[in-house]
């Protein structure tokens, strides 16, 4: 401290701005400079303390060692347990180092600065897989980490409920899958229908219903990828857009009956959709559903209402959106009706609090309900939600989103 | 004894830059009297340190290098930002130092609570600046006292200790003994360059920490050239955060925080009038 006295006297013949600042409390500061050096001197004492205890005593006995040599690990290659390992990691090189285990490029558990000549533990509670080491400098070969399951680790994934638990509830989505799928068939044949026939306002009122059949199976979307890709696929993502070939199924019979597209092209564009409808109903008949997809398909549909498809850009001519939000809505909480009492069971006030988010969200979308809706809708045109109103609704649908993700956690499905 | 004294080096390096740079601005700008605080924020960090090292080492338990990973990320990201809004503040001063007004520089610090306020939070930053990079220095310290068998690495690095501490004593002393003006001028310039290293060091602890795992391919390897546990290579990582195999994240982020920070210091000032002021000063 004695350095600082020095440059206060340095300080004084150059300095104007000496002494105008606040200052603070001088009793109080020696006070606190006081406790500072005490502590400090405590700490010191401690720190002496357990540096001089013995090191390398404990559980060092079943450590895995490894040893960084200039060029390698040594051994290049491990095998252990899965669940808690230790690793003593000795560095025989002549540069500090660092050893990491790697999955990909995550860090899983590391140690810095291990210098020449120096060892390091590390303890590390680690799920079967292969893992990376890094063994010194990063031109040097990567180690390879074997993780063997055990009993235990086997019991932890066991405590995840088994593929058997969600028999049930997989049985039962998939009738409710062929039952939507049954009703899109029937909407899409009257639809083709009066549009062959050239009933136009008709199949314009037919619209919105055969849409809301098939948009209660989006969840399950990812299994027929192919079909839903013609069936809703939309024009944006097509290097022509509308005038694109491959445009079809429910937006380009959107795009004739309530866009610019005009009557051309819309027969074959029915008719087509007809076909992929009984297409549909057959794949769904023998699908197998698993429990993780049918989770991550209702997360990902459940971010996509709160984001893109409240933006008014999903029915951007029939505005049927408010329809097309009813219908994934619908078929999300089938999905989550069915694994809501294998939920209750683990976490009951995460399977309420799922509960009370599809209330709020149908409560929400509820307030729009209309007589004489666009295209045979239940509800009125999109566009007669204003800002607000979109942003409640996508809030709503954020929150079920986010409710949702954690009772998939809680089920060991995300 | 060549390497512990480099590694402590490097880790003290970074700390003593941050309490030099808040001592020097904390004596040009007329707050000599927060001294007795800076070195009680010190203490205290170092303390909190000994105290975590020599705790965990009783229990034998693991250093957990993940947590203090975030610790790191979370303070570098705390300094950058403390730091450039310095580096800022500097540079609106400055101008009324050139004017001759010094006044004014005064007056901005005499405003009672906020200024109280801001010292405060400059101390805060030495405490935290300190224990940062203590935690990993005190359990660095442990493994030299109770695996050499000589006095060569225990030496070593508290050699590098000392080191640190008289590069940041260095920075003070320089600080202080330019004019106001030129020091605004200079320490801006090398708090941003400063800055962006922790920035990017911040990046790579976010990494560690398994928080942030994109943009990993290595943008460049000069471990070979100019190994980051050599002695130049030393310096440049505890003063400019130099890495020898930085991954291509920590590259974008110093290079896009210099670049931005560097343009917004060095553009003029919108009005004329300050070049008849310059030659008055």
């Amino acid at each position: 401290m004695s350095e600082t006295g020095s440059a206060r006297k340095g300080r004084a013949d150059g300095g104007a701005s000496r002494g105008a600042g606040p200052r603070p409390p001088a009793r109080g500061m020696k006070l606190v400079l006081a406790g500072s050096a005490l502590l400090l001197a405590a700490g010191l004492a401690a720190f002496y303390f357990a540096s001089s205890r013995q090191a390398g005593q404990g559980a060092d006995g079943d450590a895995v060692q490894v040893t960084i040599n200039a060029g390698n690990c040594d051994p290049q290659e491990l095998t252990v347990p899965a669940g808690q390992v230790s690793f003593r990691i000795l560095n025989r090189s002549e540069r500090a180092v660092e050893w990491e285990i790697l999955d990909g490029v995550m860090v899983v558990e590391e140690r810095e600065n291990i210098a020449p000549g120096f060892t390091q533990t590390l303890r590390a509670r680690l799920a079967p897989g292969d893992y990376a080491i890094t063994c010194g400098l990063l031109s040097n070969p990567r180690g390879v980490l074997h993780v063997t399951p055990t009993a235990e680790s086997d019991a932890a994934l066991a405590a995840r409920p088994a593929l058997a638990d969600f028999v049930g509830a997989l049985a039962e989505y998939r009738v409710y899958l062929a039952m939507q799928a049954s009703a899109l068939e029937g909407q899409a044949r009257k639809l083709a229908e009066a549009v062959a026939a050239g009933r136009l306002d008709e199949a314009r009122a037919l619209y919105a219903p055969a849409r809301l059949a098939y948009q209660r199976m989006e969840t399950a979307a990812d299994l027929y990828a192919d079909l839903d890709a013609r069936m809703d696929g939309k024009a944006d993502y097509l290097a022509q857009r509308e005038q694109d070939p491959a445009f079809a199924g429910f937006h380009r019979l959107e795009y004739g009956l309530f866009g610019p597209g005009g009557e051309d092209g819309l027969a074959p564009a029915a008719q087509q959709l007809l076909a992929d409808a009984q297409a549909l109903r057959q794949r769904v008949r023998e699908l197998s559903v698993a429990p993780e997809r049918l989770a991550a398909g209702a997360s990902r549909l459940a971010a996509d209402m709160a984001s893109y498809k409240t933006g008014g850009q999903e029915d951007r001519y029939a505005h049927t959106d408010l329809s097309t939000l009813q219908g994934n809505l619908d078929g999300l909480r089938k999905v989550a009706a069915l694994l809501q009492p294998l939920a209750r069971r683990r976490d009951a006030a995460q399977a309420d609090r799922v509960d009370r988010a599809f209330g709020q969200a149908q409560a929400e979308l509820a307030k729009h309900r209309g007589d004489g809706g666009p295209a045979g809708s239940a509800f009125v045109s999109y566009e007669r939600l204003d800002d607000a109103a979109r942003k409640a609704l996508a809030g709503r649908l954020q929150a079920l989103a986010d409710e949702l993700g954690r009772m998939y956690a809680v089920l060991g499905l995300d | 004894m060549l390497i512990p004294f480099l590694i402590m080096l490097r880790e003290g390096i970074e700390a003593a830059l941050i309490v030099g740079i808040v001592a020097g601005y904390l004596r040009q700008t007329g707050r000599g009297a927060w001294m007795p605080a800076v070195w009680a924020g010190i203490m205290l960090a170092a303390a909190l340190s000994l105290f975590v090292g020599a705790a965990l080492q009783m229990v034998s338990a693991e250093f957990p290098q993940k947590a203090q990973e975030l610790f790191e990320a979370l303070v570098g990201l705390v300094a950058v930002g403390v730091l450039t809004s310095m580096v800022f503040w500097m540079r609106k001063a400055s101008r009324s130092i050139a004017a001759g007004l010094r006044q004014s520089v005064e007056s901005a610090f005499s405003g009672g609570a906020s200024a109280a306020r801001q010292g405060y939070a400059l101390i805060a930053m030495v405490f935290f600046a300190v224990a940062r990079e203590g935690l990993e220095s005190v359990f660095f310290l442990l493994a030299t006292f109770q695996q050499s068998s000589g006095y060569g690495a225990p030496l070593g690095a508290l050699l590098g200790l000392a080191v640190a501490a008289a590069v940041g004593y260095g920075i003070y002393v320089g600080g202080v003994r330019l004019d106001l003006r030129r020091f605004f001028r200079w320490t801006g310039i090398f708090i941003l360059v400063v800055a962006a290293g922790i920035l990017s060091g911040s990046v790579r602890a976010l990494h560690e920490a398994g928080l942030w795992n994109g943009l990993q391919a290595v943008a460049f390897d000069l471990s070979r050239v100019l190994p980051a546990d050599g002695a130049l290579g030393a310096v440049f990582a505890g003063i400019f955060g130099y890495h020898d195999t930085p991954a291509v994240g920590e590259v974008i982020a110093y290079a896009a925080y210099l670049a931005i920070a560097l343009f917004l210091f060095l553009r003029p000032p919108p009005q004329g009038p300050r070049d008849a002021r310059l030659e008055n000063a």
